[in-house]
């Protein structure tokens, strides 16, 4: 009866250990992932923050654009140079994206815990819906220049570039 | 175009807001 008590606790022993090495074991991997996910988000929150920067800028660049031709009968090819003198870039903007993608592909991301799995997968649509429509944008911006351009003829480009 | 300025700086602001937001529950759960 002993030796069987002592067989029971044995087994109990070893799977109680074995939890604990699978726990601790799975516990290195989140907080690796976690380590990852912070310096993506870091490189996130700087890019965010100088893009928010560019744009306060770009705003009162193209005030400035607008007042130009307040009380001003301009012609064709003054309005181009008017729009080429603008100081507005389109950015490329990127999301460091590589550690979320490896978490889905792996199916690693039912690990991370349930308010950081589903504020990540918030953020990321969030990120991809502003890809698409900023993308959008920057074509129309692009169409909207190029016709203008073309429109003011290969004569008046020169003067324009 | 100025409206894509100011709708994409508002869009950049809640992503920032959300950034943060998930910056610091993973601080949390590191440090527990």
């Amino acid at each position: 009866m002993g030796e069987i008590v002592l067989v029971v606790i044995g087994i109990l022993r070893a799977l109680q250990l074995n939890i604990y090495k699978e726990n601790s074991q799975e516990n290195a991997v989140i907080n690796s992932y976690c380590n990852q996910l912070l310096e993506d988000l870091n490189d996130e929150k700087n890019f965010s923050t100088s893009y928010i920067e560019e744009m306060t800028f770009f705003k009162s660049e193209y005030k400035r654009y607008l007042e130009s031709y307040k009380g001003k009968d301009l012609s064709l090819t003054e309005s181009m140079k008017n729009i080429s003198q603008l100081k507005i870039k389109i950015n490329f903007i990127h999301f460091s994206s590589s550690t979320f993608q490896s978490l889905e592909k792996s199916g690693d991301i039912n690990i991370l815990s349930e308010p950081i799995r589903s504020k990540l997968l918030d953020l990321k649509n969030k990120q991809q819906e502003l890809l698409e429509r900023t993308n959008l944008n920057g074509q129309t911006q692009s169409r909207f220049i190029a016709d203008g351009v073309s429109a003011a003829g290969p004569k008046n480009l020169s003067e324009i570039i | 175009m100025s409206g894509d300025f100011i709708q994409n700086e508002v869009r950049f602001k809640k992503l920032l807001v959300q950034i943060e937001a998930l910056i610091t529950i993973i601080n949390t759960e590191l440090e527990n």
